[in-house]
């Protein structure tokens, strides 16, 4: 009896048994959770919820955390990711924003009401030079006037 | 029904999924659905109070908004022709 005992743990069997359900479900389970994005509740909750389940039920358990992480996790993961990138494109947008208003408060007012008119009132060329007692070809040189002298004055500091 | 059946208690999402007979799989997304819902609450497990070497569990309790919802729901259920072969367990 006690070598037949002796010999079931010895076997491959028992380590394949041992390692099939104590250290596979945890470890699939650590992976699994990674496709939740950092800060996600279930990540923690998972892996803590895998102490409650019998060892016997494990691997099953985990397996359907693999669909439940397929579905809702990369969900999770996706919408984290184009809130970031919104997140970063809103910030260049302001850092740009910065830079063109501190230019365009350099520039003659003839060109920072040309600005103001056009970009910001969204007026036309016509409209533009009903404005400023212009044509609408003169009011759009005016206009090109203007965006070079931005340009200029955002390389010169920039550069 | 498990959240109606004892609403003072804290759940554990493998307790409700054993309890409920609802796989895990479907289980989860429900409980972030009745989150963002505001019919259930959620919160972690005091470590101080685990006897057991493991991490703190996070838990799930019914609101008064669950409870009212889910009290509507039931009563939903109950008068709809297709639930009718169910045994209802609550009062």
């Amino acid at each position: 009896m006690i070598t037949e005992l002796l010999n079931a743990v010895v076997s491959w069997n028992a380590w394949i048994l041992v390692f099939a359900l104590g250290f596979v479900p945890g470890s699939c389970l650590r992976l699994i959770v990674k496709m939740y994005p950092v800060g996600d509740p279930r990540r923690d909750e998972l892996i803590a919820e895998l102490y409650s389940v019998p060892p016997l039920r494990r691997p099953f358990w985990v397996a359907e955390q693999l669909e439940v992480a397929l579905f809702e996790g990369v969900a999770n993961r996706r919408a984290v990711a184009i809130i970031r990138r919104h997140m970063r494109r809103r910030s260049s947008y302001a850092a740009s924003w910065i830079l063109v208003r501190d230019a365009v408060n350099q520039l003659p007012d003839i060109d920072r009401v040309v600005f103001t008119l056009y970009y910001l009132e969204g007026l036309d060329f016509s409209k533009l030079g009903k404005v400023l007692s212009m044509t609408e070809v003169e009011a759009r040189r005016q206009h090109l006037r203007t965006v070079r002298q931005i340009r200029n004055e955002i390389r010169s500091r920039v550069q | 029904m498990v959240f109606l059946e004892d609403p003072t208690s804290r759940h554990w999402g493998y307790e409700l999924s054993r309890r409920s007979g609802v796989r895990s799989g479907v289980l989860y997304p429900m409980l972030t659905r009745m989150l963002e819902e505001g019919w259930l609450a959620d919160g972690w497990e005091d470590p101080t109070t685990i006897e057991r070497k493991r991490p703190p569990r996070r838990y799930y309790e019914i609101t008064d908004e669950g409870l009212q919802a889910l009290g509507a729901v039931l009563r939903d259920a109950r008068n709809d022709a297709r639930f009718a072969g169910l045994h209802w367990r609550l009062a």
